[in-house]
């Protein structure tokens, strides 16, 4: 058959495959199926008129009549075969046409279809006019089917060259390939090394590492990417890094550190463990990287997590093909690539769900008469029931998702409603007719005055009022204690108020006996402390005299605030013995003022009520006792102060200790002796400059004297 | 006329919504919370007084109240598939159709034994139950150990669970139905007073297995069908997990103070939820058992806990999972549980 003749008959093939018929079915298949009897000027002539039929096929795809006899999966497979037999043969086939076919292809989704007779031809430049708007699709199919750098650099040619490099990287690979679905390990292990070709492709992964870098330190892919995209990422930009050269990384590190530090901050806050893991193990890995001399590779636990682990056979798969250049072939000595290229979810240790061993399914307690044996078919099923498992495997994560919250309230002992935790609440608990309710807010009531500072001195009073008031009804604890240091303290907040108030409380017609003595026990305690308190001005100097007695006499126990009140007295009155008492120019206004104003309250009310409950209140009588001997030590501490208003509550409450005290009880606990009190007061009646101190020095003197006659007898 | 509050609390990073009803003197002795009633997430709960009231989480009123026994107090409550199920001291056992804001009387049926274990019902586990469109109801019989089946449908009473030769089971305390595997037969399981746990096939009425936990009665388990174990608690100060297949003792779970009433493990199967008699509510992950929240708001001991699955129909509660809780406190309190952990 002459070239003529082959002409004509190309025609008439022609037109018959043009035309949608039974007859262009059947001769397509011959075609396809004997391609060598087919003339090859035939063959390249059909061809180009078989490059109208995608869109036939996709047509048809769209709603049209299909095909006659060309399935379209099969279609495009059958167009790469042919176009591999005639390249076999010698024709060059048509890059335009190539192009066309791909992209076509691409377009429908079977661009693989064609691209894998098409692989195994390497036609230099093949893809040199692949336009843009096929590029994505047909070079991500192409790179999925794992071609090898120098192969994909020979099919690529000038490509990358006709396009605007940065453009290329930026739009293909960022857009199209990276960020929008998670790469498979094939895409990554063609397209990374081929970017990482020494012949000028260098820049290239430089480029795509930025990319890269950019998007994993974006706070929306760490917040609103998969996980499984975030994890491609982290594997493209691992591996990247270790192909990267080493001449290269220096001017990087920086840039990279950086934002491996930011993406892995960004992802602490996850609530999926994974990926929390997943942005520490790139940060480390950066680091280790980028400059393992410079920056100490920070030594994780998460390396041990699977995360970290594939993290690290991408970098070693990286620094291989960075070693061994294209002359590698990609396979592990011990074939390990194949399992670096797995996914993540691989790695992940299946849960150990141990419930087999169904022997002894039966409790040896159980009469074997009632045992039944579908037990043990029973406990088989649920062992080989594969769902069981696959829950457990979604559970392990779950378990370590859920955060824990603040147990420390919850411990053994502390038992009923929670403590509150501000005052304002406490005070409205206190008024609860719960007694588990209010005796949880009177166990906070110390801490919260003592706290809350500025509201205590508020709502002190109105604290007072409901701790009055309270009964130990239903309380499990020691009812008496926990509510005086919760009045000391409320009283302690705002002394004036609060002590004027429990003073008026003891003459208050609704309360009985016991309430007013706890009033009265309060102000007492309240004295103490006040006294015990170091004013705002001395309290350098008292605590350097404190620090300096304490050298001095060897005593490294903590002083007593008698002795600290003393002191402070005595080097207030160093002059007495020179210029006299009237002449001391010493102002009144000391710091002993606020128990000077708890005192006149205090005594005042003491010594009137006290004389003449007295009677009443033998029942009483650890309270009075505990009483008379605070008012004796607080006597005796301050029997030198110059002030005379200060002088007479002192005598007063050395008058009032001596009648309130219990007879035949040993009731002076840590003070003075009653015949130092008693040459105490014998001076003072008589060179005592106050006419009405020296007067109270004088009845205190009688009721002391009697009560030593007393204790005589 | 009973007053009823209505407050929410945010608490401080723990993104719990509390509903509490002050119910009066009354208790709370039981709630159920079901997400997909009508157009808001409902919570059903009984009242000393024998009143059955429906809680609309939503505009959190009560959207209903029934007298599902006249004056006789209700010892049982669950909700299920758009009916509600009650047992009463009346002896009568009914089933309400609560479909759009009704209360309809389905069925009604008599049971013997009367005490205060609370019934358990087959939810359509079996795949025999759903061939045969039997849905069984345990409750306690006549004799202290006797579980007695009912067939709901029928009212008939389709088997005794006994146990012939031992009788120191005592007081059944709590009963649960299981099923081991989709394939497997309907099981039910049952604590007892004696501290025993006992496993009883419903096909063959036959026992299957049984364990002694201990010497403190058995107020409440709850099965883990993931694992294969049993959670169960009593008087004492942990909760105890056993392996069913084996029959042995798996893990004990700590608690501060003693007593548990209630044991819940959410539908998802992540957490474990105790009531405990301190008022608490304590939550652990199921997996490994691990704390991970000590809700305190009751007064009082925990009367019953009931996870509700979130609901894609009611809009109040969409993507929620709401733990449902009822004290002796008179106080019932909903929890929006680690629902957001979920993606």
């Amino acid at each position: 058959m002459t070239s003529r003749h082959h002409r004509s008959f190309a025609d008439v093939i022609t037109s018959v495959v043009d035309r949608p018929s039974p007859l262009r079915g059947i001769f397509i298949n011959v075609l396809f199926l004997q391609p060598d009897h087919v003339p090859p000027v035939l063959f390249e002539s059909l061809l180009s008129r078989l490059c109208s039929l995608p869109d036939l096929t996709a047509n048809s795809l769209a709603g049209r009549p299909p095909p006659v006899s060309l399935e379209p999966a099969a279609y495009f497979l059958s167009l790469g075969l042919a176009i591999a037999h005639v390249a076999s043969v010698g024709i060059h086939p048509i890059p335009a046409f190539i192009v066309s076919l791909l992209g076509k292809a691409s377009t429908l989704g079977h661009s693989t279809q064609v691209l894998t007779p098409l692989l195994s031809l390497s036609i230099p430049g093949l893809f040199e006019t692949l336009p843009d708007r096929w590029a994505g699709p047909v070079v991500l199919g192409l790179l999925q089917l794992g071609p090898r750098p120098a192969q994909l650099a020979l099919l690529f040619g000038g490509l990358l060259e006709r396009s605007a490099k940065v453009n290329f990287v930026r739009s293909l690979l960022s857009h199209s390939l990276i960020l929008r679905r998670p790469l498979s390990s094939n895409v990554l292990g063609s397209l990374f090394p081929y970017l990482a070709r020494p012949s000028g492709q260098g820049p290239l992964l430089q480029k795509a590492l930025k990319e890269l870098c950019s998007a994993w330190a974006t706070n929306q892919t760490a917040n609103l990417a998969s996980y499984e995209l975030q994890a491609s990422l982290a594997r493209a930009f691992v591996f990247g890094l270790a192909l990267l050269a080493p001449s290269c990384r220096p001017g990087l590190v920086v840039e990279f550190l950086n934002a491996a530090s930011r993406g892995a901050a960004l992802r602490l806050d996850s609530a999926n463990a994974a990926l929390r893991r997943l942005g520490l193990a790139v940060a480390a890995h950066t680091a280790r990287t980028l400059s393992p001399e410079v920056v100490p590779s920070p030594e994780f636990d998460f390396f041990d997590g699977p995360e970290g682990q594939e993290m690290d056979k991408w970098a070693k798969l990286g620094q291989r093909w960075l070693d061994h250049g294209d002359d590698w072939d990609g396979e592990e000595p011990g074939g390990e690539m194949k399992s670096t290229v797995t996914c993540s979810k691989e790695l992940v240790a299946i849960p150990d769900i141990s419930i087999a061993n169904s022997e002894a399914c039966i409790s040896n307690q159980v009469p074997e008469e009632e045992v039944a044996t579908t037990t043990q078919t029973n406990f088989d099923k649920l062992n080989k029931n594969p769902d069981k498992i696959a829950d457990s495997e979604i559970l392990d994560s779950d378990d370590e998702e859920f955060e824990a919250y603040d147990l420390s309230d919850d411990v053994p002992g502390e038992s009923g409603p929670p403590k509150p935790h501000y005052l304002r609440a406490c005070l409205e608990r206190l008024r609860s007719e719960d007694p588990l309710v209010a005796a949880s807010a009177l166990c906070a009531a110390p801490g919260l005055l003592r706290g809350e500072q500025g509201v205590a001195k508020e709502l002190a009073v109105e604290i007072l009022k409901c701790l009055l008031y309270l009964e130990e009804h239903g309380w499990p604890g020691t009812f008496w204690d926990v509510r005086k240091e919760a009045m000391v303290a409320a009283v302690i907040a705002n002394p004036g108020p609060a002590a004027e108030f429990l003073s008026a409380q003891v003459y208050a017609s609704n309360y009985n006996m016991q309430q007013r003595f706890d009033a009265l026990d309060t102000l007492s305690t309240v004295a103490l402390q006040l006294a015990s308190l170091p004013g705002p001005k001395t309290d350098r100097a008292m605590l350097e005299s404190t620090r300096v007695t304490a050298e001095d006499e060897g005593d490294e126990g903590p002083e007593r605030w008698q002795d600290v009140v003393r002191r402070r007295v005595e080097s207030k009155t160093r002059y007495f013995g020179t210029r006299g008492r009237e002449n001391v120019n010493v102002h009144p206004k000391t710091d002993f003022k606020p128990i000077i104003y708890l005192f006149g309250y205090l005594f005042i009310f003491l010594f009137q009520f006290l004389t003449s409950t007295i009677t009443l209140a033998s029942r009483h009588t650890s309270v009075i006792s505990s009483i008379a001997s605070d008012l004796l030590s607080f006597a005796w501490t301050l029997r030198k102060h110059p002030a005379a208003a200060a002088r007479r509550p002192v005598f007063l409450a050395a008058v009032s200790s001596a009648a309130v005290a219990p007879s035949g009880v040993d009731w002076i606990v840590d003070g003075p002796d009653a015949l130092d009190v008693t040459s105490w007061l014998e001076e003072a009646s008589m060179e005592e400059p106050d006419a009405e101190a020296r007067e109270l020095a004088t009845q205190g003197l009688s009721l002391w004297r009697s009560r030593i006659a007393q204790q005589l007898c | 006329m009973i007053p009823i509050r209505c407050s929410i609390f945010f608490l401080n990073r723990i993104q719990y919504l509390i509903h509490f009803l002050f119910l009066g003197a009354s208790f709370v002795f039981e709630a159920t919370v079901q997400g997909t009633y009508g157009q808001n997430c409902a919570c059903f709960f009984r009242c000393e007084s024998g009143q059955v009231r429906v809680w609309d989480l939503g505009s959190r009123r009560v959207q209903q109240e029934l007298k599902a026994h006249g004056d006789k107090t209700i010892l049982w409550l669950h909700f299920y598939d758009g009916s509600l199920f009650s047992q009463g001291r009346d002896g009568w056992v009914r089933r309400w159709s609560m479909e759009e804001g009704r209360a309809d009387i389905c069925a009604s049926f008599t049971v013997e034994g009367l005490s205060f274990c609370k019934a358990a019902l087959s939810k359509g586990m079996s795949d025999e139950v759903e061939e045969t469109g039997c849905q069984l109801l345990a409750v306690p019989g006549k004799e202290m150990d006797e579980v007695c089946l009912y067939d709901v449908a029928s009212g008939h009473q389709v088997g005794t669970l006994k146990s012939a030769a031992d009788s120191s089971l005592g007081m059944v305390m709590c009963m649960q139905f299981l099923q081991i595997s989709p394939g497997a037969g309907l099981l039910l399981l049952a604590g007892y007073e004696s501290g025993s746990l006992c496993l009883w096939d419903i096909r063959m009425g036959q026992l299957l297995s049984r364990l002694s936990t201990g010497q403190d009665p058995i107020f409440c388990l709850a099965w883990d069908g993931l694992k294969g174990t049993c959670v169960s608690a009593g008087p004492g100060e942990s909760l105890e997990t056993w392996k069913l297949n084996n029959g042995k003792h798996d893990s004990s779970i700590p608690l501060p103070q003693h007593g548990v009433s209630a044991l819940k493990i959410r539908g998802d199967g992540r957490l474990l939820a105790a009531g405990c008699w301190d008022g608490r509510i304590r939550i652990w992950s199921r997996h490994h058992y691990r704390p991970l929240a000590s809700l305190a708001f009751h007064r009082q001991g925990l009367c019953d806990l009931d996870f509700a699955d979130p609901s894609p129909r009611a809009a109040h509660c969409t993507g929620r999972r709401l733990l449902a809780a009822a004290s002796r406190d008179g106080q019932l309190s909903v929890w929006d549980l680690y629902s957001d952990k979920r993606r």
